[in-house]
C-alpha cells in the first residue's frame, strides 16, 4: 500500500465517527425543522405533519425570537468592544512594565478560569439588593441605597455585560499580549529613532502588526459571546419580563422547557446560517489582508 | 366507598402479613377485638390506645400496601428484578425511612429494605434537581428507552406527559388493586381529582398536598398594644387565633401595611415577584377574585377586570416588601421569614411551616401562626363564601407518581407506587423530616394526626381547612408555556415595564397561540375536565358541572 492509502486507513475510523456525529444529527435537525412536532404531542417526529418551511417563516415573525436576537447582538457588540478595548489597554500596560510581568499576568488571567455559572452567581450577589454594591454606595452616599439592579431592564443588561466583560477581557488580553510580545521590535525602534510619536507608532505600526490576531480574537469572542447563557440565566433568568432574554435562553426555553423541537430546530438553523455568513465574511477579509501583505 | 374486591390469594397473603405486622408492633395483647374489615380480611386489632395501634390500626387495617406486596409476590419475578424511580432531589426521605418509633410496620428495617425483603425487588432512586425532573421525564418521552419505571413529577405537567405517551393509563390496575384513591381512605378532594386523573382516567397518584397557607408573626399579631393600635386605625379587630382571619385580601394588606417596620428590619410581607415565581402567587388570588382563566372555548379570560384588579393589588403591596423579592425566589423567602425575621408575613407551601416551627432553624418557632388564604368580596358570589369571602388557595408544583410507558415492568412499577403511597406507608412517608411531601389523604388528619406527625398541630388544622380550597395549576398540555407567558408578563409589571392591562392582554394573545398550536378542541376537552377539579364552591359559582 502506498503511504497515502495507509494514512487514509489509519484515520478512516476517526473520520467516520466524526461524520456520523456531525452529519447525521445535522440532517436530522434539518428534517425535524420541516415537521410540526413537539415532544408533548405523542407520535414520533416523522409521524407529525410535514409543514415545509412554515417553521422558518413563523420563527422569523416571532417577536420573542427577534427581540432575543437583537438583544444578544447588543450584548455582543458592547461586551466584545469593551473586552477588546480593555484587553488592548492591559496589553500595553503590562508590556510597559519594567518588571513583575510574570506575577501580574496570571492574576489578570484568573477570571477566565472561573466557570461562567460561578461568575453569574458572583455578579448576581454583587448586584443583589442586599449585596456589596448597594452597601458600598450606601457608605459613600451616607444614606441607604436600595436599588434592585437586576429588576430594571437597562441596569440588568448592563450588569450582565459587565459580568461577561470581567470574565472574558483576560481572553482578549491573553491573545493580544502574546501577539504583541511576539511582534518584531525593529520597526518600532526605527520609528522612534526617526522621531515618530508614540501615538503614531501605535496607530501605524503596532496595530497593523496585530491586525490578524485582533480579527481572530474578535471573531472567536463574538461567536462565544453570541452563545451567552450561563451568566444571564443565573443573574436574571431572562428577566425582568424578557428584558435580558438572550437568544440562547430563548432557544433553551422553547426547546427544552416547552419542547417545541421542530420550531426551535428551524431557529437553530437560521442562527447557524447567520453565524456562518458573518464568520465567512470576517475570515474572507482576513484572507484578503493576508494576500495584500 | 371500597368498591373493588381482591382475590383470595391476595387476601390470604395480606391477612397473614397483617397478623405478623400487628404482632410485631408490640401492642399489648390485652383485650382485643376481632374485626372483619371490607375486602374479606379478618384481622385482630388490639384494643389499646391509638398510638400503640400503629398506622394500620389507626387506619382501620387498611390493606392497600399489602395488596401491592401480595400482587408482586404473585408475579414470581426473577431474582435481580429492579425498578428505577426518578425523584426530585431532597425527597429521598419520603421514599426510604424507618417506621415511626411507636410503630413496627417494617420490622425495624427501612421502608425500601422491607419492600425488598417482601418482594425481592430492588428499588433504585435516581435524583434530579427539582426544576429538572420535568426535563428528564420529557427526555424519556422522546428517547423512549425505559430508563425510569416510576417518575415523581410535578402535577402541572400531567397534560404533557399523558399526551406525549409517557404516562401509562392506570385504570386497569386501580380497578384490580384498589390504591384507595377515593372512599374513606381516599385523597382529600379536590386534590384526588386533579392529582390523580387527566381527561377522566387515572394516570398518576398524588404524593403531595402543596396548597398555599398564610404565615403570620403571632408575636406581633397577638400583642395587645398592637391589636389596640390596629383597631383604632382600621376599625376592626385582629383575631390572632382565628385561622380564617384575615378574611379578605384587603384585610391582609391592612395587616401588611400596619406591621411594615423597616426601622426594625422587618418588612410587611415577603411575596414572590421574581421570574418563575411571580405566576405561582397569582393563580389562587385571581380565582379568589372570581376570575376564570379561560371561557368554555379556551379563549383566555384572564385579562378581564378580575385579573387586572389582582395584578394591581399585587403591585400596590410591593412598597411594603423588601425589593429583593423582584429577583429572589423561595430560597431567600424561607430563611428571610423564619430565620432572619425580615417579614411579618409570607405565604406558600406547607414546608414553610415545618421549617418555621423547627427551633433548629427558626428564630420564630413559637411566634408563627397559620391561616387560611384570604379571598375577595365577589359581588354575586356571597352564597359561596367560605368564612367571609370567596376563598381559593393555589396548589402549585405538588408531586405525583406516574408509571412510564417505556418501563419494562409497568405493573410492578404501579404496584410499588401503590405501596409507597398507600394510606399506611404513605401516611408515614409524609411525616418524615427527610422529605417534603405533605399529607394528601383526609383520613390522616381525621384519624392519625396529631400524633406521630412532625407538622405542628395548628399547621395541620390550617392545612386541613385549606385543602378543599385548593386550585390546580394549568394542568393542560403546554402547561409550562401557559405559565411562563403569564409569569414573564407579570414580572414585567412588577418591574414597572408595562401596566397590568397590557401584561394580561399580551398574556391572553399569547395563550391563544399556544392553544391553537396544541389543537383547540383537545385543549377545550382537557380544560373542561380540569376545571371540575376546582373547589366545589368555585365550580358552583362559575356554573361548572
Amino acid at each position: 500500500l502506498k503511504v497515502e492509502a495507509k494514512g487514509g486507513i489509519l484515520v478512516a475510523p476517526l473520520q467516520i465517527l466524526l461524520n456520523v456525529f456531525i452529519w447525521i444529527p445535522f440532517f436530522l435537525v434539518i428534517a425535524l425543522s420541516l415537521f410540526s412536532w413537539s415532544a408533548t404531542m405523542g407520535p414520533n417526529w416523522w409521524e407529525a405533519p410535514f409543514v415545509g418551511i412554515r417553521n422558518y417563516v413563523d420563527i422569523l415573525q416571532d417577536e420573542g425570537f427577534l427581540m432575543a436576537l437583537g438583544r444578544t447582538l447588543i450584548v455582543v457588540a458592547v461586551a466584545v468592544c469593551l473586552e477588546f478595548g480593555l484587553g488592548l489597554f492591559l496589553t500595553l500596560l503590562i508590556a510597559s512594565l519594567p518588571r513583575g510581568r510574570r506575577i501580574v499576568t496570571p492574576i489578570f488571567l484568573m477570571p477566565m478560569m472561573f466557570l461562567p455559572i460561578v461568575t453569574g452567581y458572583d455578579f448576581f450577589m454583587i448586584f443583589y439588593g442586599h449585596g456589596p454594591l448597594n452597601a458600598i454606595l450606601s457608605m459613600l452616599l451616607g444614606h441607604e441605597v436600595m436599588v434592585e439592579w437586576l429588576a430594571n431592564s437597562t441596569s440588568a443588561l448592563f450588569a450582565i455585560i459587565l459580568a461577561d466583560v470581567w470574565q472574558w477581557t483576560p481572553f482578549m488580553f491573553l491573545i493580544l499580549y502574546s501577539a504583541y510580545m511576539a511582534a518584531p521590535e525593529e520597526p518600532v525602534k526605527v520609528a522612534r529613532t526617526l522621531g515618530a510619536s508614540e501615538a503614531y507608532i501605535f496607530r501605524r505600526i503596532t496595530l497593523p502588526a496585530l491586525r490578524d490576531v485582533i480579527m481572530i480574537a474578535l471573531i472567536i469572542r463574538s461567536l462565544e459571546c453570541f452563545k451567552i447563557f450561563d451568566i444571564p440565566w443565573i443573574m436574571t433568568a431572562g428577566g425582568p419580563g424578557a428584558a435580558t432574554q438572550t437568544i440562547s435562553i430563548y432557544m433553551y426555553l422553547e426547546g427544552f422547557k416547552y419542547w417545541n423541537l421542530s420550531y426551535i430546530s428551524a431557529g437553530a438553523l437560521i442562527l447557524l446560517g447567520m453565524i456562518i455568513i458573518v464568520t465567512r465574511y470576517a475570515t474572507n477579509r482576513l484572507l484578503i489582508v493576508e494576500k495584500k501583505m | 366507598v371500597l368498591k373493588y374486591g381482591i382475590t383470595a390469594v391476595v387476601a390470604a397473603a395480606a391477612g397473614g402479613a397483617v397478623g405478623w405486622l400487628l404482632g410485631g408492633a408490640g401492642a399489648a395483647p390485652g383485650p382485643g377485638v376481632t374485626q372483619t374489615v371490607e375486602k374479606t380480611l379478618t384481622v385482630t386489632q388490639a384494643g389499646t390506645p391509638t398510638v400503640a395501634l400503629g398506622y394500620r390500626g389507626l387506619l382501620g387495617n387498611d390493606m392497600a400496601d399489602m395488596r401491592a406486596i401480595a400482587a408482586v409476590k404473585a408475579m414470581n419475578l426473577p431474582a435481580g428484578t429492579k425498578i428505577t424511580c426518578l425523584n426530585p432531589s431532597g425527597s429521598r426521605g419520603n421514599f426510604e425511612f424507618k417506621a415511626n418509633a411507636d410503630d413496627n410496620i417494617f420490622g425495624g428495617k427501612s421502608s425500601l429494605e422491607y419492600w425488598k425483603e417482601q418482594t425481592g425487588v430492588d428499588v433504585e432512586i435516581v435524583e434530579a434537581p427539582i426544576n429538572e425532573v420535568y426535563e428528564k421525564a420529557m427526555q424519556e418521552s422522546v428517547a423512549k428507552i425505559g430508563v425510569y419505571d416510576v417518575i415523581d413529577l410535578n402535577h402541572n405537567f400531567i397534560g404533557d406527559v399523558v399526551e406525549s405517551g409517557l404516562a401509562v393509563n392506570l385504570d386497569q390496575w386501580v380497578q384490580k388493586y384498589d390504591p384507595e384513591l377515593s372512599g374513606p381512605m381516599g385523597y382529600a378532594e379536590p386534590l384526588g381529582r386533579f392529582l390523580n386523573t387527566y381527561g377522566g382516567h387515572v394516570y398518576s397518584m398524588g404524593s403531595d398536598a402543596d396548597v398555599f397557607l398564610m404565615y403570620l408573626r403571632k408575636d406581633y399579631l397577638a400583642d395587645p398594644d398592637e391589636m389596640a393600635a390596629f383597631k383604632s386605625k382600621y376599625g376592626y379587630d385582629i383575631r390572632p387565633d382565628d385561622i380564617y382571619f384575615p378574611e379578605t385580601w384587603d384585610q391582609y394588606h391592612d395587616l401588611i401595611k400596619f406591621f411594615d417596620r423597616p426601622d426594625e428590619g422587618m418588612r410587611g410581607a415577603w411575596f414572590w415577584r421574581s421570574r418563575f415565581f411571580a405566576v405561582m402567587g397569582f393563580l389562587g388570588q385571581f380565582i379568589s377574585n372570581g376570575g376564570k382563566l379561560f371561557d368554555d372555548n379556551m379563549n383566555p379570560a384572564i385579562n378581564g377586570p378580575e385579573g387586572q384588579k389582582v395584578v394591581q393589588d399585587m403591585i400596590d403591596i410591593m412598597p411594603y416588601m423588601d425589593p429583593v423579592v423582584l429577583t429572589a425566589g423561595y430560597e431567600a423567602q424561607y430563611p428571610d421569614f423564619y430565620a432572619n425575621k425580615k417579614a411579618f408575613t409570607t405565604f406558600g407551601w406547607p414546608s414553610i411551616g415545618r421549617y418555621a416551627t423547627d427551633p433548629g432553624v427558626s428564630a420564630i418557632s413559637d411566634a408563627v401562626s397559620f391561616h387560611v388564604m384570604p379571598g375577595y368580596k365577589v359581588p354575586g358570589a356571597e352564597q359561596f363564601y367560605v368564612k367571609g369571602s370567596f376563598r381559593a388557595s393555589g396548589h402549585t408544583f405538588g408531586w405525583i407518581n406516574l408509571v412510564s410507558n417505556y418501563s419494562k415492568n409497568k405493573e410492578l412499577a404501579y404496584l410499588f407506587a401503590q405501596w409507597r403511597l398507600s394510606p399506611v406507608v404513605g401516611g408515614m412517608a409524609v411525616t418524615q423530616p427527610g422529605g417534603y411531601e405533605d399529607p394528601y389523604r383526609g383520613v390522616w388528619y381525621d384519624k392519625v394526626y396529631p400524633g406521630p406527625a412532625p407538622i405542628r398541630p395548628d399547621e395541620l388544622v390550617c392545612l386541613r381547612a385549606t385543602l378543599p380550597l385548593a386550585v390546580p395549576d394549568i394542568q393542560l398540555r403546554g402547561s409550562r408555556e401557559y405559565d411562563d407567558i403569564l409569569d414573564k408578563n407579570l414580572q414585567a409589571t412588577f418591574a414597572g415595564q408595562i401596566g397590568p392591562k397590557d401584561a394580561l392582554d399580551e398574556t391572553a394573545a399569547a395563550w391563544q397561540k399556544v392553544t391553537d398550536k396544541y389543537g383547540r378542541d383537545k385543549q377545550i376537552q382537557a380544560w373542561k375536565y380540569l376545571r371540575l377539579g376546582y373547589p366545589e364552591h368555585v365550580k358552583k359559582y362559575f356554573g361548572w358541572t
